[in-house]
Formats: structure tokens, sequence, C-alpha cells
């Protein structure tokens, strides 16, 4: 009864249902190292009552054991890190990655870092991969400068599933469906030809959610020069999913030559016939179309995504929605003004433009801009002017409702002449306001977006304290501390690295 | 003349503050945008910041320390403008003017100067006036004017409520035994707490942590055991301390809670060096949080402790990785551990050279050898490595001699398997008989902070 093991047997159970055993052990005169002399000494231990003795005995042998302690088995070593490729961003940038950790001005501080060529410090890399978990665009920024390091580490957490793994022959069966986009992602990302084989390798035996997940990611970077791709994607028109059924049709129709386009430039020169202008068409520059219904059911129409119950405009509608502009001019024999036109008269005009923007096809989005002179998609196509005339007067109209979907359009950085003409209009929008929620919705978002993209490094004029509210000075300064902030760690970057 | 204190890192002075909250809002002040006055001054920097009310707030750093006053009504310690000030010294230092202080914040430093030569002359004080909170009942200490007679008399009172009380818990403790530690699972959760107030009563709060932590040993009987065995340690060592030596009988009362006498510790000699901070460890118990600030200089480690009750502020911390010239004066005991620090001043050169890493052997054969001495040590500091990183369940540290658990957030390891990138690492951590809790990070020759647990 001097064992540890033998104590607890006796405490589970209770000394009032057992019996602590007198000592079988004499306790010698003079202790000697080594097992056997603690069980001596342990079993020497005694206390009038069984309870004391337990507890004092175990007491000397757990502490006994404690200071005993020898380190456990060795395991396994996980492989080491590969060795990383690019360098390390120096501690002069580094330093800026805490300040911004977790702030809207991380991506483009992870953006600078990616166009220095370098990787993240490793000590960040934790703290950046938690962030990015939720956040599909901060995962975009993030991977260029991972570096070998962070690859390796995201390894080690499920939580961090979604960066790839190296590409080998396990990566994708292990992958879950996070992971097999992600890999797909980065190999598109830096091979779009392998992108391409990896997808038509693999897309077929993906479930249905990962078939919907690899199409929308393929959409992201789909061009013509895809046009491999179409095979797999028109056999995708068959796919038991609406919703993979939808994506490949998106797909095929920005493939302008693919064989889908062809099918519903068809049906458009089959609908539409354009007439002879008349005496007054011929003043005003009109052609007059009309639509005749096909009389014949068409087999391929419910395979396309056409609606059978519709009529002839809305036929026309959905035909110019989902057709590549370049198919349906040419099938029309139309010059782009004339498309517009036909889209008008037939109150088709946003589906006409909705094409145009998905398809990036200039040329309409010039003639379609007269009819939707502040859509920002059509106006980032247009000439390089036009959005910024439409920001300019938006600005000066402090009409927010039409201003930030122009500002969210107008690709960052922005032109340095616009800074100070929103911080004036930030600044009359907040004149007597005295709380966050007296601000419209549309001004605070506006707010953000400048912090995040309008060029810093104007100098703004101070705000006189008269005619704001303490909220409004302290938003402005708030403002103004982040350009400073962008400013410095912007210099930062452009120093290290000319 | 002032040495200029080193400049801290963004990512030590960002684990200077209080709450995440604290850290984020700092990183926003962090420019000069927001300081219309911004200035520094050999070892100390001020500024004013426009903050939600009329006036700007007038902010002022003491480097030495480092050590803020600020006119705003946060109760954090450091508030967010202290922290943006170092952040801003830190990052832009060229946005800094070189006006003198105004007055308020000269009298305060010259105050804090004035105070610190009173320390290195001998008196008992705390870091920093005002915002210092003691243990509960080590405030209490004395009055100076205080009949001897009468103080003797109020220790006789107490060393007989802590008899009582640890009589009474010897009972229990046996009547725990009688029943079975099978049945101790389905007593009722006012047990444990009945009794961890008794003792809190009969002022042995230390015995009383102890009780407060059974519960947490209720699923695995070997751990109960060995906890209650600990507890019956101390009822049978009390009534018997006289036969103890002085430094066993100051480590037996610091086991049960007795307070630390500051005045009569700063009294003994002092341990004058460079103290390296090496690590930090917060934790918030129930009615208290405690944070351990370990010091480190060859051959010495001492643990620092500062206590605060719920709701209010813990001194601003030392930061990791920073040196400090000072005395450390050991509270008596066989492993002599907790320290008082003594005349603090930062010291110029950042560069920490932390003491050699030991094995995982040496590091059980210290540890042994400390519990030898004092059996109711919770924890020892060492500097481990190189040890490799396994991540699994649990954690493990691993050398040539064997692996050891390795405790602490999920954080914290990642940060160590970042930087380790699978090469061993040296780090300084907590073993406190189960698992190693890593406090900080040797990368090149930066002594990384690692995230506290609670955040992880």
């Amino acid at each position: 009864m001097s064992d540890l093991g033998d104590l607890l047997a006796l405490a589970l159970v209770g000394t009032a249902r057992g019996a602590l055993p007198s000592s079988a052990l004499p306790s010698p005169a003079q202790p000697s190292p080594g097992p056997q002399a603690l069980a001596q000494a342990s079993a020497g231990l005694t206390r009038p009552d069984p309870e004391g003795t337990l507890l004092a005995r175990a007491a000397l042998l757990t502490l006994a054991h404690r200071a005993g302690r020898l380190p456990d088995q060795a395991a396994d070593l996980p492989p080491p890190a590969p060795a990383e490729t690019r360098p390390e961003a120096p501690p002069s940038a580094a330093q800026y990655l805490p300040l911004v950790m977790g702030t809207p001005q991380l991506p483009e501080w992870l953006g600078l870092c990616a166009r220095a060529g370098w990787r993240v410090p490793a000590a960040q890399l934790p703290a950046l991969l938690d962030l990015a978990r939720h956040d599909t665009g901060l995962r975009e920024r993030l991977r260029p400068v991972l570096g070998e390091r962070g690859t390796w580490l995201a390894g080690f957490s499920p939580e961090w599933r979604f960066v790839p793994a190296t590409l080998d022959d396990g990566a994708w069966t292990d992958a879950t469906e996070a992971g097999r986009e992600a890999l797909f992602r980065s190999l598109r990302g830096r091979d779009p030809h392998s992108g391409r084989d990896l997808l038509a390798a693999r897309l077929p035996s993906e479930r249905a959610s990962s078939r919907k997940r690899l199409l929308g990611a393929l959409l992201e970077t789909l061009t013509p020069d895809d046009a491999d791709l179409e095979p797999l994607l028109d056999s995708l028109l068959d796919d038991r999913s609406e919703d993979v059924r939808t994506l490949a049709r998106r797909a095929l129709q920005r493939l302008p030559s693919s064989a889908y386009n062809a099918r519903m430039a068809g049906r458009l020169a089959a609908l539409v016939q354009v007439g002879r202008p008349g005496v007054l068409g011929r003043l005003t520059g009109q052609t007059p179309f009309t639509l005749t219904l096909p009389s014949g059911p068409d087999p391929d129409g419910r395979r396309d995504g056409l609606d059978p119950g519709l009529g002839a405009s809305g036929l026309l509608g959905q035909l110019l929605g989902a057709t590549h502009p370049q198919a349906l001019l040419t099938a029309l024999n139309l010059p782009p003004a004339h498309a517009v036109a036909l889209a008008r008269q037939h109150e088709a005009g946003e589906e006409l433009a909705a094409s145009t923007i998905a398809t990036g096809h200039r040329a309409l989005a010039a003639a379609l801009l007269p009819l939707f002179p502040n859509d920002p998609g059509l106006l980032l196509l247009g000439p390089p002017e036009g959005l910024r005339v439409a920001v300019g007067q938006a600005l000066r109209a402090a009409d927010a409702e039409r201003l930030w979907p122009l500002l969210e359009a107008l690709p960052a950085p922005w032109p340095a002449d616009l800074t100070p003409p929103l911080w004036e209009a930030l600044r009359r929008s907040l004149r007597g306001v005295p709380y966050l929620s007296a601000w419209p919705y549309r001004w605070r978002e506006i707010y953000s977006l400048t912090m995040e993209r309008a060029d810093p490094h104007t100098v703004l004029t101070a705000s006189s304290p008269d005619d704001l509210t303490p909220f409004a000075q302290q938003l402005l300064s708030e403002l103004r501390g982040t350009f400073d902030l962008r400013v410095a760690m912007q210099r930062e970057f452009k120093e290290t690295h000319p | 003349m002032i040495p200029t204190p080193p400049v801290l890192t963004p990512d030590a002075i960002l684990a200077l503050a209080t709450d995440a909250g604290s850290a984020a809002n700092a990183r926003k002040l962090a420019t000069p945008g927001r300081w219309p006055v911004l200035n520094a001054v050999a070892g100390a920097l001020w500024g004013q910041c426009q903050g939600s009310g009329q006036e700007p707030y007038l902010t002022g750093v003491d480097l030495s320390g480092p050590v803020g006053k600020c006119s705003c009504p946060s109760r954090k310690f450091p508030c967010k403008h202290v922290l943006a000030l170092l952040l801003l010294r830190a990052t832009q230092p060229g946005a800094f003017g070189a006006e003198a202080l105004p007055g308020s914040l000269e009298t305060w430093r010259a105050g804090r100067a004035q105070r610190s030569g009173a320390k290195a002359a001998g008196q008992a004080g705390q870091r920093e006036e005002g915002a210092g909170v003691e243990a509960p009942g080590e405030g209490a200490s004395p009055l100076p004017a205080a009949d001897p007679a009468a103080q003797a008399k109020r220790r006789a009172a107490r060393e007989r409520k802590v008899s009582d009380g640890l009589e009474a818990l010897q009972t229990f403790l046996v009547d725990l035994i009688r029943d079975g530690l099978a049945h101790a699972p389905a007593r009722p959760y006012s047990d444990w707490d009945t009794q961890a107030a008794r003792l809190v009563d009969a002022q042995a709060p230390g015995a009383a942590r102890l009780v407060r932590q059974i519960p947490g040993h209720l699923g695995d009987p070997a751990a109960l055991l060995a906890h209650l065995s600990r507890l019956y340690l101390l009822t049978e060592a009390w009534p018997r301390r006289d036969a103890l030596s002085g430094p066993e009988q100051a480590d037996l009362r610091s086991a049960l809670g007795f307070p630390l006498d500051r005045a009569a510790v700063l009294e003994r000699p002092g341990v004058p060096a460079r103290w390296l901070v090496a690590g930090q460890a917060t934790v918030q118990e129930e009615t208290l949080s405690t944070r351990r600030t370990w010091l480190c200089a060859e051959p010495h480690t001492a643990l620092l402790l500062d206590f605060a009750p719920p709701g209010r502020p813990l001194l601003p911390p030392l930061p990791t990785g920073q040196r400090v010239q000072a005395e450390v004066c050991f509270a008596p005991g066989a492993f002599p551990q907790r320290g008082v620090l003594h005349g603090e001043a930062p010291t110029p050169a950042p560069a920490p050279d932390l003491p050699p890493g030991v094995t995982l052997d040496i590091l059980l054969d210290r540890h042994g050898a400390a519990l030898a001495l004092n059996p109711w040590l919770e924890r020892s500091a060492h500097v481990v490595g190189p040890v490799w990183l396994i991540p699994g369940e649990p954690w493990r540290v691993q050398d040539a001699g064997g692996s050891l658990p390795l405790g602490g957030g999920e954080r914290a390891r990642l940060t160590l398997l970042a930087v380790g990138g699978g090469q061993p690492v040296t780090l300084f951590g907590e073993w406190d008989g189960a698992a190693l809790l890593p406090l900080s990070l040797l990368s090149g020759d930066v002594l990384l902070p690692l995230p506290a647990v609670e955040e992880a």
C-alpha cells in the first residue's frame, strides 16, 4: 500500500469501505535513493487515522513523481517548411503591418508587399490567416505574399484549409470543397492554361456544390482564350444542377465563337426583321424593327436557358441578355447604335447593357452610354474620361445615391485631383450631423471608400471647428489620419523597393 | 544626461494594450494628422490629440517605463493616446517636433524622477503612483506608527484564524477520502464554494484558491488525489511551522496566501542587474486579475506579480524584450522566485541576450530541485531550446531527450510554428508540472511576446 495506484484505488472507494493495510516494509534508518527507498519512505508515513495516512503518503508520492518526472517519449516531427523563394518584407515596411492589421488598410499593405516581390514576416502569418478565414477578398490578396512558410503553416490548422497546398496527386483528393476551389484558383492565377486542364480533368467527377464553386471561380477569370473549355461547358448545359447550368451558360456566352452563341444569334436573326425606314424614320434616323415569333419548336431552347412561354419581346430580352454582343451584331448585321435602338424599341436596354458589361464589349458600351449615362459598368468600358466626368457631376450635385456606385466602380488608385472635391463633399454632408445614425448611409459608404481608395497625397484643408459638430470633426480627422498613414506606408515601400 | 530609451517595435507596443479595443483605437490614433501638437524631448514624448470633447487631450509619455499621463477620461492604463504616441514614435519619428514639455507634464515627470530617486535611496515604493493596486491584504500593511504590542496581537489573531480554518479544511479532506473520491463529483457545487469561502474568512486565500480549483479536477481521479494531497500537506505543515526554517515558513505562508510585506522585502539586499523582461502572462481569476512578469539576468529569474480587482486596470506592464536596470529584492523563500523591483530605469540597448536555452531534461531537473525546496511551488520559468514543435493533441515540444506537452493558446502555438518553420526554436515559458506555457520566442535577436492565452 505504498504505490500511488493502490492509494488511488482505495481513495476512490473511500476508507470507509476499504482498509489501509499495515505497512509491509519497515522504514529504514538510513534512506537510500531509488524507487525502493520511496516506497519505504511512503510506507513509513503513518497518521492516527487511515485517511490522514493515505493523504500524507499521496502527498509524498505525488511530489516525488512530479520532481522526478522525465520527458515523455519522442514523437514524429512534422516535415519542415520548404525554402523560401521571395525575401521577407524588411522591418521598415513590415512595421506597418501590425498598424493596419484588421483594418481596411490591410489589403493595401498586402498589395504593396506583393508588388515589391516580398512575403509577410512569419510571425504575422497566424493573425493574417485568421483574418482571411471569412474574407475571400483578403485571401486573394494574401495568397501571393504567404511565401512557402505560409502555405506550409496553413496545413497545420483546419481553419486555414482555404490556402491551397502544393498541387500533387494527393492534394486534390484530400482537399475539402473550399480547398479544391483554392487549389484551382491558385493554379489558375499562376498558369491559366494548366488551370484549364485541371478543370477539364476534375470537374466532371465533382459533386454539384463543388462544380458550382469551381465554375464560379472560373467565371472570374474567363477570357476568349479559354475556348478550349467549350466542350466541357457545353456538356454542363445538361447538368442536373440548375445553378451549374446557369453558370455554364454565362461562361459560354463569354466565349464569342461558341456554338451556344451561334445558336442564340440564329434565334435572334429569325426573330428580328429589320424594316426599311419610312419618311419619318429617314428624317429621325430610326429603323423600324418587327419581331416574329418562330412557328416551330426550338429543340435546344430549354437547354440554352430560354423560357418557352414568352412572347416576342420577352424572348428578345432574353436573347439580348444572354448572347455575346459580337455574335448578336454579326447575326443581325447591325452597327452598335442600331442594336441599341432595337433594344430600346422593345424595352430590352437593360438586358443588352448587362450582357455588354459581362462580356466587356467596348463598342456597344459606348453606344449604350447615352441611354444609361450613369451606369458604372458601362462607364468603365467607355472612354476613360466618361467615368471621371460622371463622378464629377455627381459630386457637384452632392448626390450620394448616384456617386456611390460610380466610386465603387472606379478602379483604385483614384486620380489625385479627385481627393479635394471628395473631401469637400464629405465635409458638406457632415455639416450639423451630431452622431453617426444621423448621417445618410450612402455618405458613410462613400467615406469608407474614400478612406481606402482615394489618393492620400493631397494636403487637406483643416476643418474649421465652427461649422462642424465634434462628431464630424472626429470623422474628418480620422480620415486625414488614415491618409497620413497610407502616405507613410507607401513611401516606406517606395524607398525600400524603388 | 538621460539616456535615450530603446524604441519598441509596434508589436511590443500593442502588446502593452489592456485589451483588443485599446489596441485597435490606438492604431487609429497613430497618425500625425490626429495630433496637432506632437513633440519628442529627451526621454519623453508629448502631444495634443483632438478627441470628442472641445478641449484636446494632453498626453505625455515618460519613456523610462514607458509610463504615460493623459488628460482623457479613460480608465485604461496605458490609454489609447499613450499607446498611439509610442506607435508614432516607432513608425514616424520625423513627425515629432522638439518643443519642451508643458508645465503640468513637466511637474508630473519631475515627480516621477524624484520618486524613483527616493526609491533608489531605499524607501518602499510602488511602480507607479495612483494606478497601483495591491493584492487584497497586501496594501493593508500595518500603519508605521503602530504599537509593536498591538501588531503582535493582530498577528497572533490572524494565525489563530488560519489555524482554525486549516483544521476545518483537514476535516473536510478527511471526509472526502472516507466517503471515497468516486462520490466527490456528485457533491453539490456549494460544498466547494462554502469550503473556499470559509478559508477566505480564515484569511488563508491561497488555500481557498486551491479549494476552488477542486471542481476542475473532478473528472480525473489521479489529479484530484494529487491536488487534495497538496492541500493536506498545507494543513499538516501549518501546525508544525515552528519546525521549519525561516525561508520554508515564508514559502508556506505565501502558499496559504499571506500577503507579501513589500517594505520588508525592499529592505533585504537586492540583486542589481540589467534585467531582461522575458515574458508575461495575465490571468483573470474569479476575484482578481493577476499578471506575472518574468525578469531574467543570469543566473537569476525573478517573478513580479501585479494584481487588480475586477474592473480595475493593472499597472502599465513592462514591455517584453526590454531591459531594465534595477535591483530586484527577492521575497524570502527556500527557492527564491518572487521579487520586488527597486529603482527601475530602462537602459538604452534593447538587444535581449536571453540566457542560453536548456534541454527539457534540465528544465525538469531544475523544476524538481525547486520542488524539493518548496513543495508548494506552482510553476517555474525557463529558457528552453532549441526545441522542435509538434502540432497535435496535445502539442509538444521535443528535443533529443524526449518531449513535453506544450500549453498556451492556439494562436501562440501557431506563431511558434510559423517562426520556426519546422526548425527548432528557443522560447521562454512557464512549466507548471503538466505543460509548458510559452510566453515569448527568440526570433533572430528579437524577443517576440506571444499572444496571451485568453485572447487566443
